[in-house]
Parts: C-alpha cells; structure tokens; sequence
C-alpha cells in the first residue's frame, strides 16, 4: 500500500454565495500521478488553490505526508514541497527566466547568486529533459517555453508534490507528448503529481488513478486501469450522456459569408492565419476545429472587423467587407452576429445591467422595441436618429422577453451581469445576438465553462437559427461536441486550412490528424474517397463553378417564388 | 488561450452558505492572523449610507477635538462659530455658496471623464487657461465691448480653450497610451506658468495684478436675482441637472459607461472610442473652463495663479467620492465648504489658529472619506480565538446587566427589521414601475436639492432685503448676526 | 565666468533637493504605487526638520554639533515616512484610489506644514520668518573652505555632505534594485503582484516598507531644501510644494530609474534658473514674463518624454506594469 502524501478532509470553501467546494475529501499518494477531473466549475481548481497556499479553506483541513498543515501562503506550500503550476502563468514579462526562478527565494534557502542558479536550472533540465535558456526574457518566449519554465520553477523549489492546472491547454500535441515524458520520469523520481484536467483522453493516457469531483463535491476516486472513458463522463456529469444533440438537416447550400484566401496577422505580428478560403452558407453550420491558439480568434475577430486583414476578400451576399470597423458594418445593415468568447471581456459591459447590454450594439436607434424575429424585418434597420435619448425602456422589454424565452436566472434586469453565472452570462449575449435577426452568426468557444444544461440550451438556439436559414460558424474545442452539432467541419492547423469535412462521414481519429497538421485533405484530396465537403481546396475553376452553380440556384428560387 | 471564470456555478439555486471564521485547527507552532479580509457582495443601500455617515462623523469629531485642543473653546462654541461663520450673514451665504458652486462645477466637470476611467487630474489647469482667456480680452478690449458681447466672447474663448487643454492629454493617451494621470497633472503646471507669465507682464511694476477694469466694470458679470453670485449659483445648478440627465438618460453617457467599463466592448459594439474619449474629455475640459471664465469675470475680477484655492485638486476627490454622481457631489461640495468657511470663521475670532485650519481640516475630511470605501467593499472576518473572547466578554456583560444585551440585541434586531423593510419599499417601487430605485432617487434627489439650494438663498436675501431696509448696512460682526436671527418677528414698516 | 558657477552650483543644490525627491518616489512606485502626496511629505520633512533644528539651536545652551545635524534629519525622515505610512495604511490596506489619497495627503502635508510653521514661528516670537542658521552652516560645511581648490573647488567641491550622499544613495539605490534580492522582490512587486504572491513573497510588507522608506527620503528632500537652500530659513510662504511637483515630472523622465536622477535633476535646476543667469552670461536680458516661459521647461520636457517613451515601447522604459493598481488577492 502506497503512503499517502496529502489528504484532504471534509474541505469547504465558499465565495460570498457561492460555494466552491463542499466537504470534498480524498487522499493523494506518493509516487504516482493522479488526475482530477471535472468539468469547469466543478470547483477543482479551488481545491487545488487551497492546496498551494492561495486560498484558505472555510472548513475543513489538509493533511501533509500525515501531519495536519496550515497553509496560509505559497510560501507555507513551499515548505511542505507542495509546488503549483497555474493556467495562468505567474512571470513576470521584463524578467529574465532565472530571475523569475528565484523570485521569492530568501536568503536562508540560497544565496542571492544568478550564475548558480543558472546552473541548477541547467541541471534539473537535463535530468528531466527540458530545454530552457535561462537569460532568454519573458516576453521572448513562446507559450509552451512559458509553461517549461513554470515546472522548472516549481522543481527548483524541490516540490515533491507538484499540481498542474490543465497544462495541456496550449499545447501541440507532440509538445503534450514530450509533457507526459517528463511526468513520468518525475513520477519514476518519487514525485507525486496531480494534474487538473477535463481531457478524457490525456487522463486515460497519462494517470495512475483518477479522483471527479463535481460542482464542489467529490464523487469519487478510481484507478486508470479499472475504469473508462465512459464511465469517467458519468461521474463527472452525473448521468449518461450520448450526446444527444440534435441536428436538423441542413436547409439549401447558399453561400452567405465568402472568405477568400484570407492572410491575418496576431499580436505579436506573425501570420496567424495563412490563406484561408472557405463559405459560410446558410442553413447549416461550420464547426472549426483545431488546437487552441492556431488563429481561430483571428479568424474570428477578422470577420467580425475587429482585426486589421492584410489580404484577402471578405464578402457577405456580395457586399465587401473586409477592412470594415465592426460600426461600419452595423451600419451598412450587414446582419452579422459575432459571440465572441470573452463574454465579459467583450461581448458585454460587466458591470452593467442586462438592460443596458441588451442596447449595446444598437442604442442609437431612437426607440427599440422586441420584434418577433423574421429575416426580412430584422433586414430593415431604423437608421440613426439625432433624438440624444436612449430608449431604456425598449430595451427593458426587450431584456424581458430574452430573459423569459431563454430561461435567464437573475434577480432582476437591472442586475450588472458580472453577477450572473457563467451560463446566464452566455445566454444574454447569445439572446442579444440572436435577437437583432443576424444572417450569419459567428460562435467562439460558447458554451465553454457552461454547464450541462446551459450548453443544451445554446445547442438549441443555435439549431433554431439554423432552421431559420441562418449560417452559423461555431468554434469549439470539444470534438464530440462539433460532431454532434455542425453539418460540416473545417479544421485548421496553424493558421492554414487542411480541410472541410461532412461531420456524419468523418471520425475523431481523422481530425484529430488534421488538426496536428499530419493530414493535409487540401493535397490528397485526389485521393480521398468521400466525406470531403466541397469547400476544401477551392480554386479558381471551383469558384467559378460554384459561383455559376449558386447564381442558377437563385434564379430557380425567385422563378418558383 | 483559455478563457477565465469569473463566476462559478451557482450550486443549489442561490442558497447562501456563509463565510464565517476560518476554522482549521492551529498547527502548535503558527500563530493565526486576528483577522481576514474577504471582499464583498455589494451591501445594501442603507448600510453604505450609514458608513458614509460614519466617516463624516468621524471626521467632524476629530475636526471638532482638534479645534477645541488648539482653542480651548468648548464645542457648543466651537460649533456655533463654524454655523455663523458660514451661514451667519447674508454675505457668509453667499460666498458659501458660491464656492460650493464652484467646487460643485469642476466636480460635475470632472463626472464624465472619470466614469470613462480617463484620470484628468488637470482640472486646475484647465480652469486656468479659461481663466487666461479671459482676462486677457479683459485687459485690453472689454472696454471697447458691449456687455453681451463681452459675456459671449468669454464663453466661446474660456470653452474652447479649456476643452483643447484637455483634449491634449486625451489625443496622447488614447493614441499611445500615454499615462493621462501624469500628462494631466504636467498641463497643470503648464498652465500655472502661463498664467504667472501674464500677471507679470500685466502687473508692470507693481506688486500684485489688481482688479482688472476696476473703474468700468468692463467684462463684470453683472447680478442675477439680485445676488452679485447668481450666474454662478445658476449655472452650477442648471449643470448638475444636464450632467446628470446625460450621463444617465443619453446616448453618449451609454457610451461613456461602456467605454469606461471595458473598453473592449466598446471596440465590439462598434463605438468609436477615440471619438469619444476626445468628446469627453473636451466637455470635461471645457466645463473647467467655463469655471475659470467665471472666476474671472464675476468671482475675483483678476487674474492670479492661485484661482480657486486649489478646487481644482479638491474637486477631484469630491468627484470620485461622489461615485461620479452630480448628485451626491452636491452634498459633499456643500459640506467641505461648510468645513473650510466655518474653520475660517473660527480663525478669524481667535489669534490662536492661522488661516491654514481650513487647509488641515478639508484633508482630514477628505482622508476619512477616502478610507471608509474600504468598509462599504470588504468585510472583516475575526479568527476563532477574537470571536471566542468576544462572546466572553458579552456573557460577562449578560451576566451584570441582562437588560443592556437585550436592549442592545433589541436595537440591532429594529435596525435590520426597519433596514429589510427600506429595501422591501425599495424593491417594491422598482418593480411597480419598472425603474431602477435608484433612478427614482436619484431623480427626487435632483429636484430636492436644487430647490432647496434655491429656496434657501432666496429666503435669506429676502430677509437680508428687509433687514437692510431697516437696520441699515450690515456689518458681519456678531452682534449682527444675532440681530438678523433675533429679529425675526419684528415687522418694520415699508 | 563667476556667473557660470554660481548658476552651476546653485542647481546642483536645487536639484539635489528634487533628487531626494525623486529618489524616493522611484522607491515607491517601484513597488506599484503612484504617491501624488510627494510634494506633501517634502513640505512634512522640511516643516519637521526645521522645527527640529530650530527649537534646539534655541533651547539648548550650546548646541551639540552631531545633534544638530542628526535631529532634523531624524525628524524630517520620520516626518515623511508617517506620510508615507498613511498613504500606504490608505492604499495598501484600505485599498483606496492611490491618486485621491495622494492629492488628500498634498493638502494634508502642505496644510499642517504651513499650519504647524505659523505655529512654532509665533511661538518664538517671529512673524513670518525665521533662521535655524547655526544648523545650516554646519549643513553646507564642506570641502572647498579647507582646501581651497579654486573653481574646481568651487563647482565640485563646495557643497555640504546632503549633496553627495544623494549621490551616493542614487547610487546604492540601483545596485539594490539591480543586484540583490531585496530589489528584485520589489521590482516583481511593482509589475505583477500576484506573481510576486503566488512566489511567497510578503507583499503588504514590501509595499508598506517601500512607500514609507520612499516617504522618508522624499522628507529629506524637503528638509535639505530648508537647511542649505534657503540657508536655514522658514517663512510662513512656502514654495517646497513647486518642488514636489518637479520630482515627480523627474521619477517620468528617468523612466525610473536611480540613476538617470541624478543628471535629470540637475537639468531640471539648470533649465529652471535659466533665467537668472542667463543675461549675466550672454548680455542678453529678458522681460520679465520670459521666466516665467522658461519655468515651464521641465514640464515640457516631461510631457515630451511621456510621449517619446510611449513611442519607443521599449519595455524597460516602460513604468512598472502594476503601477496604480491595488491588490487583493482573493480576488478571482
């Protein structure tokens, strides 16, 4: 029988009325890997907070290698050998990588020396096999460098218990490889480690045992060995779920959203997506899929007009809008909707009410009033008049209606919207956005940090635009989730189109393949038999041809209307 | 890049499990902290009200002691020299309002750019170069002027160049990020300059600038309802209207509360930022401006480097105290010169203080207002070891005097019923008419304030008016001002 | 010629007095905080360093000279750090608006300094103006009437101890906050306090210890621009305030950095006596308003810099990443 390293007893953590954890207790032993598993908001990184020292449990206690442990500060986890790797990195920007490392460091755990430390920094690499320059600053360093340096920080310490909250996140998966082999060598090492995660596969993959906790309570502890994905999913949801999402069959095939051969730039300057040619149609949507960072907000904010384009044509049914400002395109009447996946970062204003983001696109109409949504009458736009007031009271009715039809909980529509749950915030911007009668809805990560039935509910609506005629495009990370839902996905890999595939003829395995960049449906089309939706590999002659093959299907349409 | 949660699931629908001590067993050798700080949920209307009045009261005590320490006065009298001081005679209320109106328009000023989060701490310099302006049409042409065309000219210089001055630090900031806190503060100086650099130049070789056009009164704002202030009192009051109907009913205050709530949402929404930070921050300026025309043409009547007394940096805290609503700014503006005349007053009738009371006095003030945000956001939460002796002591007292615990718990029990029941009337009004409570409050506020600011100068000319009819010139000594009080049935034939 | 050094000397004196100044608003926000009350805690220190110097040159008999140097650079250092203390009581753990309660402690600080002035000046008997002399002789005793040096002496040599120790504390300044732990503590602090939390450094500790230390010296400041500049002379009109300002134009210019201080405030006292000199040197004279134009310089520098730094982007010039920003940290 394994020694138990830490052991949590009956742990209650509350904020102002929301209970984080309640009465979680299990033990972690030594030597081996264990993954804690949840969905977002189960309250594990909490638990783990209170583990290093950033929060302090309400109730309840935490036993170390036996001993009860107080641990008020990180320095107080440092001292047990607990060490943490948060999601958000902790660095320091104009620092150098050893400068970071010995960040806190007093002066009875080592002399004040950068040399030596580059030095050790340089040993613990190679006995685990990382590679870190140690005079390389923060700000030079790409993102899975900023999470090696994170570990090494954590082993100079010499944590013996290291957590590391979703380190995958950001990762390749070649880099996520190179991460679990070193886990297990620091596993062969003595080390515990636990690794926060909602990734069935990595958890399988990677850990000894497996403990679930879900919304704040602890369901229970299992080995790796003894259990399945499917099971696992029941534990952390609470019921069986296929996924039974419905998708309703997708309307006609008219393109509303062109995108042609799209070249986008990020923050830091580099090509963030690279070429990119694709359609929007109606009546159907597009998952897009890929690794997180591989230029999907790009994509998105682009279309939406919030990032600058450095080449390439934007066309919605014909109008150009590529280089527009998000303004210009509201008030050309383009009947676009962009949710974007910051909710209160840039989708609403958080500290106001739910009334007052409801007219946040369009309070310069002089009166809003909610509208039963048609697609002809959402085309019309009341153009903006010089009337100075805003019409709060339309946008309270408004709010109303949203909050009525969509099932919003909240004590009332003055509420700031910071205060509502993740699922209702998501709900009031969905609501908003849907109400305004788009034509194309664009969809970053929505029902990321949902809850089961919050994401139903999103599913919903969006299937309801979809019968509506509405092009939707969804970016997700979720592939079950994406094969469910969408008609057709396109995968992307580092800002490059590998392909776009009919989700009923295409697997996981597939795009998971694409999505490392190993298969490239943009080249073997030649090769592949089916399940490869038209839009991958356009060329000109295809262009032409798709184009002469939408103008006869719109001339069919207004012959037979 | 994965997304942070900010709100966890509510778990069973919203029931309340309460943060209470934390209760993990000391381990032998740590010593646990007295006490935490957890931040909170926002507390209700009453008790932010109530902190609020806890600081000003604090404040007055301490101001109060320090008065009595330095005097030796008893309080009584302290405190009828500070109410006389400052409301004694008809020319201690005037000047009492005019100065809060003053303070209470750079604070109005200040209410739009602050709520967009731009700090513009340049409010004293853009009083200034209003001021500069026009003084300086003053000096060399209001003779030649008619009187509207004085007062016109005024405006439309003292306006623009107090938006522009503002504008600077705005173009800079949105443009390069540019810290506004610092540039703000340097136009001050700029501006102080300037204005150093025209008196000099005016003053030839005399000591100081006197009045400016002291024989014709060219450019002097002239009385409104009879009071030498009343352009001032009316336009301040006319100001907290405007300011706050359009930061709470009008387009551009929606946008300025979004932009200074997340300036990416702007972005998303469409809204030109850029324009509107520039928008705002021109208004905001030109506000000041218009303030620094009225310092000079119809407070002072000259021009000098030190106009206002420093309202400008004042006017910054009321602004920020007041949450940037005009509203409360009123009230504050109206205490804080309560406090610096009646210190005044005080000075003025013992050789112990020097006119610097006032200075200490206001920052005491202002200090204790800063600090009691602090109880409104965040609460305390006591250790095992405090609540323990806590209860100690109050079994102690139980066991002397049962019926001062049950008298105490009998007031604490009333206040929170009598609390509930405020918020339940609240609740109740709001949803009747669907308006946000506090807009009604707000709105029945406004009115209040303005008609009783009005009232209330009116009365008192009304009465100085007869007075004068039949007392004669009134001299703002003591005895005066009981002879106005006390007369007060007194009718004297017209 | 003679005009030329005295134009030298006496900036190198006025900007000492900013430098102190700066230096210890550097401290501070190094570590996250903007402290608008500057000019307040040099008014405190000058205020308390006179009164110091002042009530023992007369009350003592004979008046020790080590006690007549220490006492008021004690009291001016404790005088500013109580300042500082209060601004960071208010700021670090009230979690108040760092700009309000600077712009609060200006007043406070001015108004008491003036208010106490008045005070012990009328206790002893003057008006409105008084001299600690014998402490601002032993203030500005110095190299350059033992040796004799001629104008070298002059421009380098004549100044009293408070000048080269701002030097030198410029100087030892930089190497803390370059070299050791203490310093890169604080300088994580000032850019990411949660990094520096979750890195088990204490820091509510720091932050008090640096805006009360940065309080301290800022007092200094003032109590040297009493004791040497104004060769020991209060007056109940007091101009201390104008200097708080400059020094915090200066922490701009330096891009926070000790170092840059040093040549900065000496420019700064150089453009500002511009006026003076100039017509003596070049036979050029100036109308009266010009200097008042020419005054204005260092805060066009400063605005310019502002602009210039935003410009370049250069990350080490850029001010500490927390700067402004409270900390809490449970905050999610």
């Amino acid at each position: 029988m394994a020694e138990i390293t830490v052991s949590f007893k009956n742990i209650t953590k509350t904020f102002g009325e929301v209970v984080a954890n309640h009465d979680v207790s299990f033990d972690v032993y030594k030597g081996e890997i264990l993954a804690l598993l949840g969905e977002n908001g189960s309250g594990k990184t909490t638990l783990m907070n209170m583990l290093s020292g950033i929060y302090f449990p309400d109730h309840g206690t935490i036993e170390v290698n036996g001993k009860e442990a107080t641990i008020r500060s990180p320095k107080d986890a440092f001292a047990l050998g607990i060490g943490m790797v948060h999601q958000h990195f902790k660095l320091v920007d104009v620092f150098t990588a050893v400068e970071n490392t010995v960040l806190g460091l007093t002066r009875k755990q080592e002399k004040y020396n950068l040399k030596e430390a580059s030095r050790k920094i340089k040993d613990i690499c190679e006995k685990y096999g990382f590679e870190i320059d140690p005079k390389k600053k923060i700000y030079n360093m790409s993102v899975s460098e900023k999470q090696t340096l994170e570990i090494v920080k954590v082993l100079y310490r010499g944590a013996d218990i290291l957590i590391l909250d979703e380190p995958t996140a950001v990762l390749t998966p070649q880099e996520t490889e190179k991460l679990f082999d070193v886990m297990r060598n620091m596993r062969e090492d003595g080390k515990s480690i636990i690794i926060i995660t909602h990734k069935l596969n990595e958890v399988m993959a990677i850990s000894d045992r497996v403990a679930v906790l879900r919304k704040g309570e602890f369901i229970g502890a299992v080995n790796t060995s003894e259990t399945s994905e499917h099971a696992l999913t029941d534990m952390m949801v609470g019921r069986k779920t296929t996924l039974n999402i419905d998708r309703p069959e997708p309307i006609g095939e008219h393109p509303l959203l062109e995108i042609r051969d799209l070249v986008v730039k990020n923050d830091e300057g580099a090509v963030a997506i690279d070429g990119m040619s694709f359609y929007i149609r109606g009546g159907e949507i597009l998952g897009v899929a890929g690794i997180s960072g591989c230029g999907q907000k790009e994509l998105c904010e682009a279309i939406a007009g919030l990032r600058k384009v450095s080449k390439g044509e934007i066309n919605h049914m014909g109008d150009t809008i590529i280089g527009l400002s998000p303004k210009a395109i509201i008030e050309k009447g383009i009947a676009m909707s962009f949710i974007p996946e910051d909710r209160l970062g840039m989708g609403l204003a958080p500290s106001l009410s739910v009334t007052d983001n409801m007219m946040l696109k369009d309070y310069k109409n002089a009166t809003l009033t909610f509208k039963e949504a048609t697609a002809d009458e959402k085309a019309k736009r009341l153009p903006p008049v010089l009337w100075p007031f805003v019409d709060r009271n339309g946008a309270r009715k408004r709010a109303e209606a949203i909050i009525k039809e969509l099932d919003i909980v909240t004590p009332s529509t003055e509420t700031p919207v910071r205060r509502l749950s993740g699922g209702n915030v998501q709900k009031v911007l969905v609501g908003r956005e849907i109400q305004s009668g788009p034509n194309v809805i664009i969809t970053a990560y929505p029902v990321r940090g949902l809850d089961i039935n919050s994401s139903y509910a999103i599913y919903n609506i969006l299937n309801e635009e979809k019968k509506k005629g509405t092009g939707i495009m969804y970016v997700g990370e979720d592939l079950d989730v994406l094969l469910a839902l969408c008609d057709k996905i396109m995968v992307i890999c580092h800002g490059k189109l590998m392909g776009v595939v009919h989700a009923d003829k295409t697997t996981k395995e597939e795009i998971g393949l694409m999505m490392t960049g190993a298969l490239d449906l943009t080249e073997v089309k030649s090769d592949k038999q089916y399940g490869i939706a038209v839009d991958t590999n356009i060329d000109e002659a295809d262009l032409e041809a798709m184009r002469q093959r939408d103008a006869q299907a719109e001339e069919e349409e207004e012959k037979t209307e | 890049m994965r997304q942070r949660i900010k709100d966890p699931v509510l778990v069973a629908d919203g029931v309340a499990v309460t943060a209470t001590t934390g209760n993990v067993k000391v381990a032998k050798q740590k010593k646990q902290p007295l006490l935490r700080v957890v931040k909170k949920d926002r507390p209700e209307l009453l008790y932010r009200l109530f902190v609020r009045v806890c600081a000003i009261g604090f404040a007055l005590l301490i101001m109060l002691l320090y008065l009595k320490g330095v005097t030796g006065y008893s309080f009584l009298e302290i405190w009828q020299y500070m109410f006389y001081g400052a409301f004694g005679t008809e020319y201690s209320i005037n000047r009492w309002l005019r100065d809060m109106c003053m303070l209470l328009l750079i604070a109005v000023a200040l209410a739009p750019v602050f709520k967009m989060k731009f700090w513009n701490i340049g409010a004293q310099g853009q009083v200034l170069v209003g001021a500069i302006l026009t003084a300086t049409i003053m000096h060399f042409a209001s003779d030649s002027m008619s009187y509207s065309a004085n007062m016109v000219v005024f405006l439309i210089l003292a306006v623009l160049a107090g938006g522009i001055w503002a504008a600077i630090p705005a173009f800079f900031r949105v443009k390069l990020k540019a810290n506004e806190t610092l540039f703000t503060l340097m136009m001050n100086y700029i501006a102080i300059q300037l204005t150093l650099c025209c008196v000099d130049e005016w003053k030839g070789s005399n000591v100081s600038l006197g009045l400016l056009n002291p024989d014709t009164q060219a450019g002097y704002v002239s009385e409104l309802f009879g009071n030498p202030y009343g352009a001032v009192i009316l336009i301040a009051a006319i100001a907290v209207f405007c300011m706050s109907v359009y930061l709470n009913k009008t387009k551009h205050g929606f946008e300025i509360s979004v932009v200074g709530d997340s300036p990416n949402t702007a972005r998303y929404a469409g809204m030109n930022t850029f324009k509107i930070v520039m928008r705002t921050a021109f208004i905001s300026g030109a506000i000041c401006g218009l303030v620094g025309m009225l310092y000079v043409s119809c407070v002072d009547h000259t021009l000098s480097s030190t106009i206002g007394g420093n309202y400008g940096f004042t006017a910054i805290i009321v602004a920020w105290a007041a949450k940037f609503n005009p509203v409360i700014m009123v009230l504050i503006s109206m205490a804080i010169v309560f406090f610096e005349r009646g210190a005044a007053a005080v000075n003025d009738t013992t050789s112990a203080l020097n006119s610097y009371t006032a200075y200490v006095i206001v920052a005491i003030f202002l200090i204790f207002i800063i600090g009691c945000e602090f109880f409104v956001n965040y609460k305390i939460v006591y250790n095992e070891k405090v609540v323990a002796a806590y209860k100690k002591f109050h079994d102690k007292v139980e066991a002397k005097a049962p019926w001062l615990t049950a008298a105490c718990a009998w007031c604490a029990a009333a206040i929170r019923k009598f609390s509930m029941a405020i918020e339940k009337a609240l609740a109740y009004v709001e949803d009747k008419f669907k308006v946000g409570a506090s807009r009604v409050a707000r709105a029945a506020f406004d009115c209040i304030v303005d008609a009783v600011s009005k009232c209330v100068f009116r009365i008192r000319l009304w009465r100085a008016e007869r007075k004068r009819k039949s007392v004669g010139y009134i001299r703002h000594s003591e005895e005066n001002t009981e002879a106005i009080d006390g007369e007060n049935g007194e009718e004297q034939n017209d | 010629m003679t005009s030329f050094v005295s134009w030298f000397t006496s900036s190198i004196i006025y900007g000492t007095s900013i430098m102190y100044g700066a230096l210890g608003e550097i401290l501070t926000q190094k570590s996250g905080h903007l402290n608008l009350g500057v000019p307040g805690m040099m008014f405190l220190g000058g205020f308390a360093g006179f009164t110091g110097a002042f009530l023992y040159e007369k009350s003592a008999a004979a008046p020790e000279p080590f006690l007549m140097v220490m006492i008021p650079l004690l009291c001016a250092f404790l005088a500013g750090a109580l300042g500082g203390l209060l601004y960071g009581f208010m700021t670090i753990t009230l979690r108040a608006n760092q700009n309000v309660t600077g712009l609060a402690l200006t007043f406070l600080g001015v108004g008491i300094g003036s208010f106490g002035g008045v005070y012990v000046l009328a206790a002893a008997g003057f008006k409105s103006f008084a001299k600690a002399s014998m402490t601002a002789d032993l203030f500005t005793l110095n190299l350059n009437s033992v040796v004799e040096a001629g104008t070298f002496g002059d421009m380098f040599l004549s100044y009293g101890f408070m000048t080269y120790f701002a030097i030198v504390l410029a100087v030892v300044m930089h190497f803390v906050l370059k070299r050791t732990r203490v310093g890169l503590n604080l300088r994580a602090i000032g850019e990411s306090p949660a990094t520096a939390d979750a890195a088990g450094i204490n820091v509510t500790k720091y932050k008090y210890l640096s805006t009360a230390i940065g309080g301290g010296i800022c007092g200094l400041g003032g109590m040297f621009y009493i004791l040497v500049y104004c060769d020991g002379g209060w007056s109940t009109v007091n101009s201390i305030e104008a200097l708080g300002w400059l020094a915090i134009c200066l922490v701009i210019f330096a891009t926070w950095k000790p170092l840059n201080a040093i040549w900065g405030s000496y420019l700064f006292a150089f453009l500002f006596w511009f006026y003076n000199y100039i017509p003596g040197l070049t036979g050029v004279s100036f109308p009266n308003y010009a200097t008042d134009l020419v005054q204005m310089l260092p805060y066009l520098v400063t605005v310019v810099m502002l602009i210039i730094a935003n410009l370049r982007k250069k990350k080490e010039n850029q001010p500490p990443a927390a700067l402004g920003l409270s900390y809490f940290r449970e905050e999610r």
